[in-house]
């Protein structure tokens, strides 16, 4: 076959879907693309000084953090999970999903109360006095061994997580062999359900060191500099937005590296244990002491992540519950939860069409292009702001001087610095989060059905709305829960990008906190947690289904 | 009149790397069914797929009743091509009802509560209307996937192994029911299966595809006496394949560059048949109601055999002249 005839079929091919999908992407990969693009335009003047003074101190941190809660979070993670899954105590059904509570909390939110704790006259102090009057209680964790202690009681969960789905639904009947083959408990765990989890438990970890990567509110707070805060430095207090834009570039650049290394380490170990095990696990049954001794170990976590800092932030909302509530705060969170909810729904939208657009595209190499949409999230939130404010910039610019010319108008800027730009970042971000629940449903579903639609005769449009549409219902709503989360506790990315006198409830903790008001910064916290909760309770009932 | 006329259709997928079907051309007849027998992996998903339009094609194009529908420079989007389609997995709405399902392609039509009433009562499911597909057993649920596909009177319908889901007797009376309602309505239908016995009881004409090629394209007896290929032979039912020593030693007269094979249930013992040879059971089977004779040649080759009772030590096999099937390498 010729080169006539590869042409003539591309011809053919190519429809509307394959436009559509193509804009999509562009569209979503824009300012990581923008972002990368800047690595070969060159530093900024300071650079040098960059290099010599800050860089390396940034890289270190950068480096000990992920190092320290990669550690941490395996620990405490992996043996949960396998307690969990393994041993039948009291209330462990309660822990189970406990445990991952702690994901509610923004890590920067447990930096926060855990500071409260450990300061002059918090909580530890007035504890301390009530039972010895000669101790001050006073330990200072605002450096960097108090942040990856921080990052990983609020983390450790993605690891729980990933580590508990592999032990429930694909081990069991492994591990049933091994005890038949006469093999130890521990020789079990480490020669079978270590290997065999690897890929899943390291999974998670990545997710873990995204995380790390892209806080910016804890570190700020414990005064340890990090990648995310060396670009919020550049750009706002060295006011070198090229410098930040290069640090942003590098740090992308190292994600992308991450990414291809948990790539390669699934594909080398691509093990899948095929047979479809619905069995639970039948759970071992230790001695009553033994029993409470798992009960309370588990529990460790999720009173340092979850109990701890949440009671500490409800003392704290009592305190100042009178200075807080005014219609000022209510107006914050009415715009957070508009914003949030208004992001979500596009973010859905955007997902669905690239989807259905995708597969409607007779083109197969496009499945592969779609993919690049889902990027965003293991970019660190800094860096897609920045990525967002250089091509809206130019735009907004281009955009003005036409219509002052043509019209003699001036309209301002119109996407940058306003919700519009902070909306498409949050897209960008986040389109990965509800990218994943709605394929997963429409995969689930198949193309069989609409197929069946179309050959009676009836057009893509109306499948989609009578046929795909209600059958992919829960993944939407799944996805859309999750994306208008993960923006109620958004951080860096909103305090680059939002427009002036917008402010969400996580900017409002955040600039408590940075004000020394950090009692005043817990009723917002509080808002974010609860909102947090609801999709963590869900997220666990699909990990259990 | 010719309804369908495929001509050198050709797909390849992972950029061309799998060449999935090869050069195929065939027409149908109007009023005609067709049997496409082959393994999985032979091509006749992707060749069904092509025809209702759900893929385009590499090469090659496709025309129904005289129109083209796909060819290198047309596309004829699947909901405009008029065919029925029974899937495999049926595909039914899941949130839909019976009714619902069935006139979801008619939903236009004035007449569709009646048309509605007539598949049903076709398939014999009349009063199941307001059911959901969940609530239906698997033929059920096969003959609600018949009836929707037939409800807009397709010019032509294809059922995509339609048996494969269910049990051998409910797959039996299925398949009597179906070619039944399929003869009446006088319907064009494109049959797909990996099963001989669905192709042989049900079709006017069967095409063997192998490796994304048509092999041979014939009516079932001249598909089982005059096969084409060992590999159509063997399709049809269990044959003995036996070298050139193996033969001699039944004192047939062999070419080179030939394969020779015999059906198994030709395979007579101890009668006088054209060619024989003396064998020593190894070994019998109990098979319910056959044996299965594991036999050794003078050469120490061992073959398998039917036999009605577990023969023990030396027996004569043999078989006529006309039951050797030779095929060219």
């Amino acid at each position: 076959m010729g080169w006539g005839n590869v042409i003539q079929r591309l011809q053919r091919d190519t429809n509307l879907w394959t436009i559509v999908t193509l804009v999509l992407v562009l569209f979503i990969a824009f300012p990581i693309g923008a972002v990368f693009i800047n690595l070969f335009a060159g530093p900024g003047e300071t650079w040098d000084h960059v290099v010599t003074y800050l860089l390396p101190n940034y890289i270190t941190n950068s480096v000990s953090i992920a190092i320290g809660c990669s550690v941490l979070t395996l620990s405490i993670g992996v043996t949960s999970a396998w307690i969990v899954s393994r041993y039948e105590f009291p209330y462990r059904k309660t822990l189970e999903w406990l445990l991952i509570v702690p994901l509610a909390i923004p890590s920067y939110i447990t930096a926060y109360a855990y500071a409260g704790i450990f300061d002059y006259g918090g909580s530890l102090t007035i504890l301390a006095r009530f039972f010895d009057r000669t101790r001050d209680g006073k330990l200072d964790i605002m450096n960097i061994y108090g942040l990856i202690m921080i990052l990983s009681l609020s983390l450790y969960p993605y690891v729980y997580v990933s580590a508990r789905a592999v032990f429930l639904t694909q081990m069991s009947n492994l591990i049933e062999a091994s005890k038949v083959l006469g093999v130890s408990e521990f020789k079990t765990f480490f020669k079978v359900v270590l290997p065999l989890g690897r890929p899943a438990i390291i999974g998670g970890l990545i997710l873990v060191i995204m995380e790390v990567l892209n806080d910016y509110g804890a570190a700020k707070y414990y005064g340890v500099s990090t990648f995310t805060t060396g670009i919020f430095r550049s750009w706002f207090a060295l006011e070198e937005p090229e410098t930040a834009i290069y640090l942003s570039a590098i740090l992308m650049v190292l994600v992308f590296g991450l990414m291809s290394i948990e790539r390669i380490q699934r594909r080398k170990k691509g093990y899948q244990n095929d047979s479809k095990n619905t069995t639970t696990v039948s759970r071992k049954r230790l001695s009553k002491l033994q029993q409470y001794g798992l009960c309370i170990g588990v529990g460790i976590p999720v009173f340092l992540g979850f109990i701890i800092p949440v009671g500490q932030l409800i003392y704290w909302v009592i305190l100042t519950l009178e200075d807080t509530v005014f219609t000022s705060f209510i107006t914050v969170a009415l715009q957070s939860l508009g914003i949030a909810a208004a992001a979500a729904f596009g973010t859905v939208i955007i997902v669905i069409l690239l989807i259905y657009s995708t597969r409607w595209s007779v083109l197969k190499p496009i499945q592969r292009v779609s993919r690049i949409s889902i990027l965003g999230y293991a970019i660190p939130g800094a860096v897609i702001a920045v990525g967002v404010m250089i091509p809206t910039l130019a735009l907004d610019k281009w955009l003005n001087r036409s219509l002052k010319t043509m019209f003699s108008l001036n309209i301002g800027l119109l996407i940058n610095g306003t919700v519009i730009g902070l909306m498409y970042a949050y897209m960008v971000r986040f389109l990965a989060v509800a990218y994943n629940p709605v394929e997963s449903n429409a995969i689930k579903i198949g193309s069989r059905i609409s197929e069946s639609s179309l050959l009676l005769g009836v057009n893509r449009w109306r499948t989609f709305f009578k046929i795909d549409l209600p059958l992919i219902q829960k993944g939407v709503w799944s996805g859309m829960l999750l994306v208008f989360v993960d923006i109620m506790k958004e951080l860096p990315l909103t305090l680059i990008l939002k427009p002036y006198g917008v402010t969400t409830l996580a900017v409002k903790a955040y600039e408590y906190a940075s004000d020394e008001m950090i009692a005043e910064a817990a009723l917002p916290s509080l808002c974010i947690i609860l909102t947090g909760i609801l999709p963590v309770i869900f997220l666990n009932r699909l990990i259990t289904k | 009149m010719n309804l369908l006329e495929v001509n050198n259709l050709t797909k390849s997928f992972d950029n061309g790397k799998t060449l999935t079907l090869d050069s195929i051309s065939f027409t149908i007849e109007s009023g005609k069914v067709l049997a496409i027998v082959g393994e999985s992996g032979s091509g006749k998903t992707t060749l069904i797929r092509l025809i209702s339009g759900l893929e385009t094609p590499d090469a090659g194009h496709i025309k129904l009743n005289g129109q083209v529908m796909s060819s290198l420079t047309t596309m004829v989007p699947p909901e405009r091509r008029v065919i029925g389609m029974v899937f495999q997995e049926y595909a039914l709405f899941p949130h839909l009802t019976i009714y619902d399902n069935i006139v979801y392609g008619i939903a236009k039509r004035k007449d569709k509560k009646d048309r509605a009433a007539e598949v049903l009562k076709l398939v014999g499911l009349q009063g199941y209307e307001k059911r959901y597909p969940h609530q239906l057993s698997g033929g059920q649920q096969q003959r609600v996937a018949l009836a929707r596909a037939i409800a807009p009177n397709p010019a032509l319908l294809i059922l995509d192994e339609p048996f494969s889901n269910l049990d051998t007797i409910l797959r039996d009376q299925l398949r009597r029911e179906i070619f039944e309602i399929i003869t009446k309505t006088g319907i064009t239908a494109i049959f797909v299966t990996h099963d001989t016995e669905d192709a042989l009881s049900v079709s006017d004409h069967i095409m063997v595809l192998q490796e994304g090629k048509r092999i041979q394209e014939a009516n079932s007896e001249q598909l089982f006496q005059y096969p084409k290929s060992a590999y159509v032979a063997s399709l049809f039912s269990a044959v003995v394949g036996f070298s050139v020593a193996q033969l001699q030693a039944f004192g047939v007269q062999t070419k080179d560059q030939h394969t020779y094979m015999v059906r198994t249930h030709a395979i007579r013992i101890n009668e006088t048949t054209d060619y024989s040879t003396t064998v020593i059971v190894v070994k019998a089977i109990f098979m319910g109601d056959h044996y299965h004779l594991h036999v050794q040649m003078e050469d120490q080759s061992v073959i398998m055999i039917y036999a009605s009772k577990a023969y023990q030590n030396e027996i004569q096999i043999g078989f006529m002249g006309e039951d050797v099937l030779c095929f060219p390498v």
